[in-house]
């Protein structure tokens, strides 16, 4: 077994490992409407988290994620307040995240910004932009009901699954095909591995990069839209954080901070762990603030433990070679 | 910049660039700015104007002084707010609920400067013994450290003030003027010159730009990188915790969202300032022009009536813009061309050429 | 067949290049025939390294042409120049450690299956394909990361026959082989040549252009300034066409005396499974040199010695005291190292000259952890004048100076300390002729001080040379020793492959 399928193993035992222990812990873990929330908030975190890991795997970092889902989320709201049909308000918010992602890719490939500064401002920029369009009143924000039936029902569900779950489910089994199988998902793992050799090869490190950051940016967007259905409104907290959460889920799921190796499963189940933990966090009365500190000291054990576990695969490969 | 060859020598002679040279690009931003507040708002230019930018810039500058330390061995400190935030509330919750006793103010002072310190051992053990990237750690402990002091705090805001405010030692820090100057804005002059002493004329300031400039290298001529990675930083930490102390006396109140978002003012600071990212270079000229920038910038928001919302996309873009000009002049005076640039200029000879031949 | 009838496969012609007003190229010629093997030579700076970025797209050239089989091609970009026919061996950085033998001939020219997803089956049985007809031994699902530099390089070359590249460049290809290493590759040029396909061969070493090179262009302050014949091609003609004027003779070799108060000993090192038992003696006064293939633990054995690495079992002693394990304990007795990778390891590119040479010597200038600028810019200012770094700037960084200049810095940021123990990683590497022999000078002004100077190299030239004694390492032991007096350089490259020689004393 590689190294890859043992990393994917060991996220999916963490996963397991967190559901049963919640389950035993806490009286309706495993309840219905526990369980349907809880694969909400996997989706929202999920659907970003798999941009999110786009761009790492490719060698880089975005920060603005949360930034994006903030802005793109407005620009959401608004169009559905405008009667539009849900089809044009989430084309609208994927767009939005589209155009954003490609101003990130601009910034890291044409002024040659380090990804992380870059983003991080651009978020700035992008959550900034965010609070100007969400909705006020005599220039106070208020959080304006957005009375669009057609928007609001993409928040609906089949059975105990909401919608924006299967969609995150088909899109992270899209992105585990290109990752995998086709030319673009190839480049990226390479120029993610090492970006000298790859531009060498022939790999187009700014083409691949850009697509990366517009996955990214489009992800983002999905997310808010149904987000914002589902909350019937777009404040500006929307997004807030979100990035961190974002990282930490790939972070979990074995993405490798340095870029090359992770895939679209691992963001996944990184998710989902996220969100158990969170989920089962409240269930002990742990509120939302304190579960930053969980979630900044997971990021941190999960990095240190991912370089420690690179490092003994290395050495088992090096073993067996020589 | 060509200017960088020089800047961390000496501030004598630096080659013109496009828009002159470091100094002269400093006074034109200053300048700018000045013509625009004459213009739109002279009260900019009133005494009492300027002594609130100055405070503004002796919180930033002190806690861009910290970060400078690490942004010189090529790392970033994500955390400088919430460290700023924990040890205001720690300097604030000790001396309320400890009565108001000068005891209870020498407790929260040290345990701000403790937390400070250990803050800083952990990212600094955690970047040079485990080598994970500086920001994902700090961005991770942003939230860790923010996390914590809502528990502290329990989410509540605490005002320290007695109705007989003046004369106890918590105002003092904050408020006192001597010789016409808030006790901040001494506090910062004091860590600008300790900051400039450590860089310029010790021998770990000295070693930290080789430390930044090539970590390998460094370690060759016996440096101990991890050992000074971990000081700067503490160092760093240490900044924040003052600032934020500074903070909290000066507002008169303490809570989770102090210092919120100064992570921003700061890194713009160090940008504008034209500190390297890429570590090993950058002085302190830069770090105290950066806080003094961002303070100016930051009331000229306020003085022209800007909603505080545009504030977050006006930083941003400023980031963006001061990193694109740094990233732009040093790869100028590396001499990398961009691939379109080159194309144009092959394509220019090229035609040139033709219509030679062609005569 | 013979290569000088053969048709002309590149042709160049009075290319022009200038950086920032300064002109690089001027006015160069170069053509290659199809089915030779083309040297290109010169010293550090001449342009070699500027014409091959232009014949491959790296750079654009302001002025000139160039032809494939007698059509003009117009190359602006790295892929104009692979349309073309043109493919470049670098020396390790293009492929990919984590990928497959099959995957990195084929990353970024994949060949595409139903729905336009890349086909790795055709790929895999196109490599393997590939890979008898050239006779190769590589398995094509190898991962990269496994396989030894001599087989890396030969998927580099696979890569290029796999896109039917018709001129093949070779940088300095053995740089990171071994010797016996070199021989794989000699062959494999050889056959790629008898299979019709043009080498352009760019190297430092004479002897390797002596067997492989079917005709020599010399190139001289961005000028070609003669192209040789195969008969034609002789040392002393190469390099006077390099340097542009007669060369002394170099054989002024004497013995300085041994000084025995100062001793560095070694006794049964360990370390992994690169050295496996390495002893010695080294005395003051002497230039040790230290043989052996690339990657047979020389670095290795030096880094313990200096305390960079630490070994697994083992002693080494100085005066008959134990060294330390930490770098600066090592420095403080008087040890020093010039490592070999330079730009990674040597210098701090963004300082100056001035901060590099007191980097290294701040336990001395700045004991109490203040620096005095005054002494600062003395050790600077002596330095540049004592190992005459040019420009005799000391506030420039020396990452703006040439090679040779840089490696002046490193090596003289020591023996301004007057180290007791001086360890020397290939340090000549990449510098050119001239500042060579001023590098040559210092060592031995150094060991005529009494000190004890220990020099790892590759070049044999330089080893046979410059060292008093030459111990080669062979399979993590030494292997033999030789004194200088009857020291041949054929006799160290056979030691180094495990064949003891009559010139040297088995160990």
């Amino acid at each position: 077994m590689n190294s890859k399928r043992i990393r994917i193993l060991i996220s999916f035992l963490l996963v397991v490992i967190l559901a049963l222990f919640f389950g035993f812990t806490t009286e309706s873990f495993f309840s219905a409407s526990n369980l349907s929330q809880l694969l909400r908030d996997a989706a929202y975190v999920g659907t970003i988290a798999l941009g999110m890991c786009c761009v790492i795997i490719s060698g880089n970092i975005d920060l603005s994620a949360g930034g994006m889902a903030c802005f793109a989320g407005c620009i959401c709201a608004r169009l559905a307040l405008a009667g539009m049909p849900a089809i044009v308000c989430i084309l609208g918010a994927m767009a939005i995240g589209a155009i954003m992602g490609f101003i990130n890719s601009l910034l890291v490939n044409r002024l040659h910004i380090a990804p992380f500064v870059a983003t991080l401002a651009a978020g700035f920029v992008y959550s900034g932009l965010g609070l100007i369009f969400t909705f006020r009143e005599n220039g106070r924000i208020v959080n304006k009901p957005v009375m669009n039936p057609g928007f609001t029902s993409i928040a609906g569900k089949v059975g105990i699954i909401y919608y924006c779950v299967i969609v995150w489910i088909i899109l992270t089994l899209i992105i585990y095909f290109v990752q995998l199988r086709t030319r673009f998902g190839m480049h990226t793992y390479a120029l993610g591995s090492h970006e000298t050799s790859a531009k060498m090869s022939g790999v187009k490190a700014i083409r691949v990069k850009t697509i990366n950051y517009v996955i990214c940016g489009v992800m983002c967007g999905i997310a808010a839209a149904f987000t914002v259905a589902y909350n019937n409104t777009a404040t500006a907290s929307l997004g807030n954080a979100m990035e961190f959460q974002a990282i930490a889920a790939c972070v979990v799921g074995g993405v490798v901070m340095s870029g090359g190796s992770g895939n679209a499963i691992g963001a996944l189940l990184g998710s989902l762990f996220m969100a158990m933990l969170s989920n089962g966090m409240l269930k002990y009365g742990i509120n939302v603030d304190w579960q930053k500190m969980f979630q900044g000291a997971l990021i941190i054990v999960a990095t240190a433990g991912d370089a420690q576990f690179a490092r003994i695969m290395n050495a088992r490969m090096r073993a067996r070679n020589s | 910049m060509n200017g960088k060859a020089k800047s961390n020598v000496s501030a004598g002679v630096r080659i013109k660039g496009f828009l002159g040279s470091k100094w002269g690009q400093r006074a034109v931003l200053l300048i700018l700015s000045a013509i625009v507040m004459a213009i739109f708002e002279p009260k900019f230019f009133t005494g009492g104007n300027w002594s609130s930018i100055l405070l503004a810039i002796a919180l930033y500058g002190i806690m861009a002084c910290g970060m400078l330390f690490v942004i010189l061995i090529g790392c970033m400190d994500l955390s400088v707010g919430s460290m700023a935030a924990c040890a205001g509330a720690y300097l604030a919750f000790n001396w309320v609920n400890g009565g108001y006793t000068p005891q209870a103010f020498l407790t929260g002072l040290l345990l701000g400067l403790i937390a400070g310190v250990i803050v800083g051992l952990l990212h600094g053990v955690l970047v040079a013994f485990l080598n994970l990237p500086a920001f994902v750690v700090t961005l991770a402990t942003q939230y860790l450290i923010y996390g914590y002091v809502v528990w502290y705090t329990k989410g509540a805001f605490i005002y320290p003030t007695r109705l007989n405010t003046g004369g106890d030692i918590f105002y003092f820090i904050g408020n006192q003027r001597f010789l016409g100057l808030a006790m901040p804005v001494w506090i910062f002059i004091i860590v600008v010159i300790i900051t400039a002493f450590i860089l310029s004329k010790t021998t770990y300031g000295r070693r930290l730009y080789a430390v930044g400039g090539s970590n390998r290298a460094a370690e060759l001529v016996g440096i101990n990188t991890k050992r000074h990675t971990i000081i700067a930083f503490i160092i760093c930490s240490l900044c924040s915790s003052l600032a934020g102390m500074v903070l909290v006396s000066m507002n008169m109140v303490s809570g989770c969202t102090t210092a919120q978002g100064y992570q921003g003012d700061v890194l713009m600071a160090m940008m504008v300032g034209g500190i390297n990212l890429a570590g090993g270079e950058g002085d302190i000229s830069g770090a105290v022009f950066g806080a003094l920038f961002v303070g100016i910038i930051n009331n000229m928001i306020i003085l022209l009536g800007i909603p505080s919302d545009y504030k977050d996309t006006i930083q941003g873009v400023i980031i963006i813009a001061a990193v694109a000009i740094n990233v732009y002049q040093s790869r100028k005076a590396a001499g990398i061309i961009s691939p379109a640039k080159a194309r144009r200029i092959a394509e220019k000879a090229a035609k040139e050429e033709a219509a030679k031949s062609s005569q | 067949m013979s290569a000088e009838t053969n048709p002309v496969l590149l042709e160049c012609k009075g290319i022009v290049k200038q950086f920032n007003g300064i002109q690089v190229l001027k006015n160069v010629d170069l053509d290659v025939r199809r089915g030779e093997v083309h040297a290109l030579m010169g010293e550090n700076g001449a342009g070699k390294s500027t014409i091959i970025k232009i014949i491959t797209g790296v750079y654009t050239r302001d002025a000139g042409e160039i032809y494939m089989d007698g059509e003009m091609v117009n190359i602006q970009t790295r892929q104009d120049s692979r349309d073309a026919g043109i493919s470049v061996i670098y020396q390790e950085l293009s492929l990919l450690p984590a990928l497959t033998v099959t995957e990195n001939i084929y990353l970024g020219q994949e060949i595409k299956g139903k729905l336009g997803l890349p086909d790795w089956k055709r790929m895999r049985k196109e490599t393997q394909a590939l890979i008898e007809h050239y006779g190769f031994d590589i398995n094509p699902d190898a991962v990269v990361e496994t396989l030894g530099m001599a087989k890396r390089q030969m998927v580099e070359i696979l890569k290029a026959l796999a896109v039917k590249a018709k001129l093949i460049i070779m940088d300095e290809p053995t740089a990171s082989l071994a010797a016996s290493e070199s021989e794989k590759l000699f062959e494999t040029i050889n056959n790629l040549k008898s299979r019709g396909a043009a080498i352009l061969y760019i190297s430092h070493r004479l002897e390797e252009v002596y067997r492989l090179a079917d005709r020599l262009t010399v190139m001289r302050d961005g000028k070609n300034v003669g192209v040789l014949e195969k008969d034609e091609i002789e040392a002393r003609r190469v390099i006077e066409l390099m340097i542009g004027h007669k060369l002394k003779n170099e054989d002024d070799y004497f013995r300085r005396p041994i000084h025995e108060e100062n001793i560095l000993e070694v006794k049964d090192l360990r370390y992994k499974n690169m050295l496996k038992g390495i002893s010695f003696t080294a005395r003051g006064g002497e230039i040790l040199g230290i043989g052996g293939l690339v990657g047979s633990g020389r670095t290795e054995l030096i880094s313990c010695i200096y305390g960079a690495m630490k070994q697994d079992s083992g002693t080494i002693t100085y005066n008959g005291k134990p060294t330390s394990h930490k770098i600066l304990a090592n420095m403080k007795k008087g040890f020093g190292l010039v490592p070999e990778d330079r730009r990674r390891e040597g210098f701090i590119p963004l300082l100056s000259i001035q901060q590099n040479f007191a980097l290294a010597s701040y336990d001395k200038i700045a004991p109490t952890g203040i620096v005095n600028s005054r002494k600062e810019v003395e050790l600077a200012e002596r330095g540049i004048k004592d190992y005459d770094v040019r420009p005799p700037m000391r506030n420039l960084p020396v990452g703006n100076l040439s090679g040779g200049n840089q490696q002046k810095v490193v090596l003289g940021r020591w023996l301004a300390r007057h180290p007791n123990v001086l360890l020397l990683d290939e340090p000549t590497a990449g510098v050119d002729v001239g500042v060579k022999a001023d590098l040559y000078q210092y060592m031995r002004d150094l060991a005529q001080e009494g000190h004890i100077v220990i020099m790892v190299s590759s070049d044999l030239a330089e080893l046979t040379y410059i060292s008093d004694r030459i111990l080669v390492i062979h399979n993590g032991v030494f292997f033999e020793e030789f004194m200088h007096e009857n020291v041949t350089q054929e006799a160290v490259l056979l030691a180094s492959s495990g064949v003891h020689t009559e010139e040297g004393r088995p160990l």
